[in-house]
């Protein structure tokens, strides 16, 4: 059963997906965001509601300040570096967009396993485009995201739906 | 089969291994990088050999480990974040690639190594024991 939906003009706020081949030249490029962009421009300086629920979220734990989280396998408050990678990634886009500078930037996203892709999908490229590439095909389970892979006309409702379309040009990459 | 086992304060990690190279991947915060780091800081045998991104960064270190690899024989060598690790450096993707004397255990999603389905698995932590769930059954 098809679920994309064609685009039209009304849709827009979407996850735009790229594979290496297709990642547009014009964006700056972010290979590994969780320790790069995490450090430079000191995430947990900015650290606001909308951060706080992305580790609720995707990291199943809270924050207990701007530098402390409680430790979600050793029940004690550890060091916000320890959140995992895929969580970073998302905060660090999450800056991005607060910073009004998610045009700019084209994020690496492999860290991110299907919980954070599907977040990022649901709740974070709605108000804004967020502009994203990766090396696996695992973008979670959700109906609800609008995901747009190599500036194709389709917009997948449907996030399977966009991994199998994923993975399938990521291998006719590699047999190329 | 092989086996990682051991029993520390915060958790008993007993992880089977079933060939050579072993793919940890799975949701975010499942706690990859917290098994890599409490094995790293606490469980000194020398059996183990560790690398993550980190180490990596600085081409000088990347090549460095490429040689010890080179040298390396029946360790079980644990590589945390793999893909950006491989993206920083190829060549020690290639080494891991061809590695037929050592025990991989890759924390990563999609690598370009070379391994069967049946070995790719997602960690479990449960009630203080972390143990490796196969997503694929052994082949007959």
């Amino acid at each position: 059963m098809f679920r994309g939906i064609i685009k039209e003009k009304g849709v827009k706020d979407m996850l735009k997906l790229y594979t290496e081949s297709e990642i547009p030249k014009n964006r700056v490029r972010e290979t590994v965001p969780w320790r790069n962009y995490f450090r430079k421009y000191k995430i947990t300086k900015y650290l606001d509601e909308s951060d706080k629920h992305i580790v609720d979220v995707v990291e199943k734990t809270s924050l207990v300040n701007n530098e402390t989280i409680q430790g979600k396998f050793s029940d004690m408050p550890i060091g916000i570096g320890s959140l995992s990678e895929g969580c970073k990634t998302l905060l660090c886009i999450n800056h991005a967009i607060k910073m009004g500078e998610i045009d700019k930037y084209i994020f690496n996203i492999t860290s991110c396993g299907g919980n954070a892709i599907s977040y990022l999908a649901t709740e974070m490229a709605e108000g804004s485009d967020v502009i994203a590439y990766l090396s696996h095909g695992n973008f979670g389970s959700s109906l609800y995201c609008n995901i747009q892979i190599n500036d194709g006309t389709t917009i997948y409702k449907d996030a399977t739906l966009a991994s199998n379309k994923y993975i399938d040009i990521l291998l006719e990459d590699t047999d190329e | 089969m092989n086996k990682l086992a051991v029993k520390l304060d915060e958790l008993e990690i007993d992880f089977e291994l079933r060939s050579t190279k072993t793919v940890v991947q799975g949701d975010s915060a499942t706690g990859k990088t917290y098994v890599y780091e409490l094995l790293h800081s606490e469980y000194g045998i020398s059996s183990l050999f560790f690398i993550n991104y980190h180490d990596v960064e600085a081409e000088s270190n990347a090549k460095m480990i490429c040689e010890t690899l080179r040298k390396m024989r029946n360790k079980i060598i644990i590589i945390d974040q793999a893909n950006d690790v491989f993206d920083t450096c190829s060549e020690l993707e290639n080494i891991v690639d061809r590695d037929i004397n050592n025990h991989y255990i890759l924390m990563g999603r999609t690598l370009r190594i070379h391994h069967n389905i049946s070995d790719m698995a997602e960690l479990e932590i449960k009630n203080g024991k972390a143990s490796l769930k196969y997503l694929f059954p052994l082949p007959l």
